[in-house]
């Protein structure tokens, strides 16, 4: 965006002018489409790329679209001081991988393999985007409720941690969701570090969190030390 | 307190971030690091441009031209006053356009512009799909009525075999010429964005 900046068009955006998103769009769609089509081919690619690369565009484009469409209606739960907007985009279609993607790559491997075909079930929970689910009304509004707590935990402590710490820790985990099964070379390597000096800097971080997680919340997750 | 092997800690390190935050639909702190994006997938821009266009479509779908600049006024918190002296126009004619009555093919592709600077649109890609809308409205761009010359020389043309009516106004449209207009006009819009731009900068 040459003139209109994220930061400049804020004000119209969070009273959602219809025109200041498509300014938003004109500038940064590229962007945000590339990083997610980047982490989508990577997901499908250490699957055994089960879907063609056609077919991972056309999700990734649902997920950009989902994630602009969403960040609309959720304007005003963005905080500058903690991510920029474009960011703040992109993590939102990267949330929604697990259940746009993920269902589709599922679903192409076990055709793939030439399983028996999928139960009833199992096909309408690939059209939904779901996985199967059996739980009660109640008993999902409370596992959204921890969900949500141990959310706000996990940023408190990666909040406290230094800046480079936790970017390193969430490089590394974020490598691994893709489902890259060698995530501290791999970053290493696009970091331009050698794998052991990048590895020794990840034990730390790992072991900072750990510290950290346990002076607060104690050892119930098994995060200990080691 | 028990010893831990690393791996062990490790996965269940990431079965914790997982668990909260794999759906999160905010980023967790310091994630802003993470953001090593590559604008070139590979895929063509020509491509990625028609996708981008279909988004900004569905984002003005529903609102009018006229209707839309409206709201952008009102969001700067601009008066038809105040966006008519710097846009140079009149304020009848905007309060015209902002009632979708204007039509488009009476303003000068250079006074529109005007009015998109004035409400801090640089660019025409933003409003592409709602003027085209727009100028589908204009009368010209409606297909004429095929109708078969009937006379004495033609002796297979009855009344019976006329092509029947359009049934509607959306059949008329004809869609190859409304683009070549919409074409046209976005691009004499483009320029006179770009020639106020350079004045601009000086």
């Amino acid at each position: 965006m040459a003139d209109e900046t994220w930061e400049s068009l804020l004000r119209l955006l969070r009273a959602r002018d219809a025109i200041a998103w498509n300014q938003l769009i004109e500038g940064e769609y590229v962007q945000i489409h590339s990083y997610l089509l980047g982490h989508a081919r990577r997901r499908n690619s250490y699957q055994g790329a089960p879907i063609g690369d056609p077919e991972v565009q056309e999700v990734t484009t649902m997920l950009t679209n989902d994630a602009f469409v969403e960040a609309m209606s959720d304007i005003e739960a963005f905080d500058p001081s903690k991510a920029s907007l474009p960011t703040w985009i992109k993590w939102k279609g990267r949330a929604k991988m697990k259940g746009l993607l993920d269902p589709v790559i599922r679903f192409r491997k076990l055709q793939r393999v030439d399983l028996p075909p999928p139960r009833r079930a199992d096909a309408r929970d690939h059209l939904q985007g779901t996985p199967p689910s059996s739980r009660s009304a109640e008993s999902e509004a409370l596992s959204m409720i921890s969900t949500t707590n141990l959310r706000e935990q996990v940023m408190k402590v990666l909040a406290a941690m230094p800046a480079d710490r936790a970017a390193l820790l969430l490089r590394v985990w974020d490598a691994r969701l893709d489902g890259n099964p060698f995530p501290i070379r791999s970053v290493a390597a696009r970091a331009g570090v050698s794998a052991v000096a990048f590895d020794s800097r990840y034990r730390r971080a790992a072991r900072d969190f750990s510290t950290r997680w346990q002076a607060a919340y104690g050892d119930d997750r098994g995060i200990g030390p080691w | 307190m028990v010893m831990s092997n690393f791996d062990d800690v490790e996965l269940r390190l990431f079965e914790l971030f997982d668990a909260a935050l794999e759906e999160s639909p905010c980023p967790p702190p310091h994630v802003e690091e993470l953001d090593d994006s590559n604008t070139d997938s590979g895929v063509s821009p020509e491509i990625v441009s028609m996708w981008r266009r279909r988004l900004q479509a569905q984002m003005t779908a529903g609102f009018e031209f006229g209707s839309l600049l409206q709201l952008r006024r009102e969001a700067m918190g601009y008066s038809v006053a105040s966006v008519c002296a710097q846009a140079q126009w009149q304020p009848d004619r905007l309060i015209d356009l902002e009632a979708n009555r204007l039509d488009i093919n009476d303003i000068q592709a250079s006074s529109v512009a005007m009015l998109l600077r004035a409400l801090g649109i640089t660019q025409v890609g933003p409003i592409d799909a709602p003027v085209r809308t727009y100028i589908q409205k204009l009368p010209f761009v409606r297909q004429i009525d095929q109708v078969p010359i009937c006379g004495h020389a033609d002796h297979s043309v009855s009344v019976v075999n006329l092509p029947a009516p359009p049934s509607s106004d959306a059949e008329r449209i004809d869609h190859e010429a409304t683009a070549r207009v919409a074409d046209r006009y976005l691009n004499d819009l483009r320029e006179a964005l770009s020639a106020l731009d350079d004045v601009a900068t000086g």
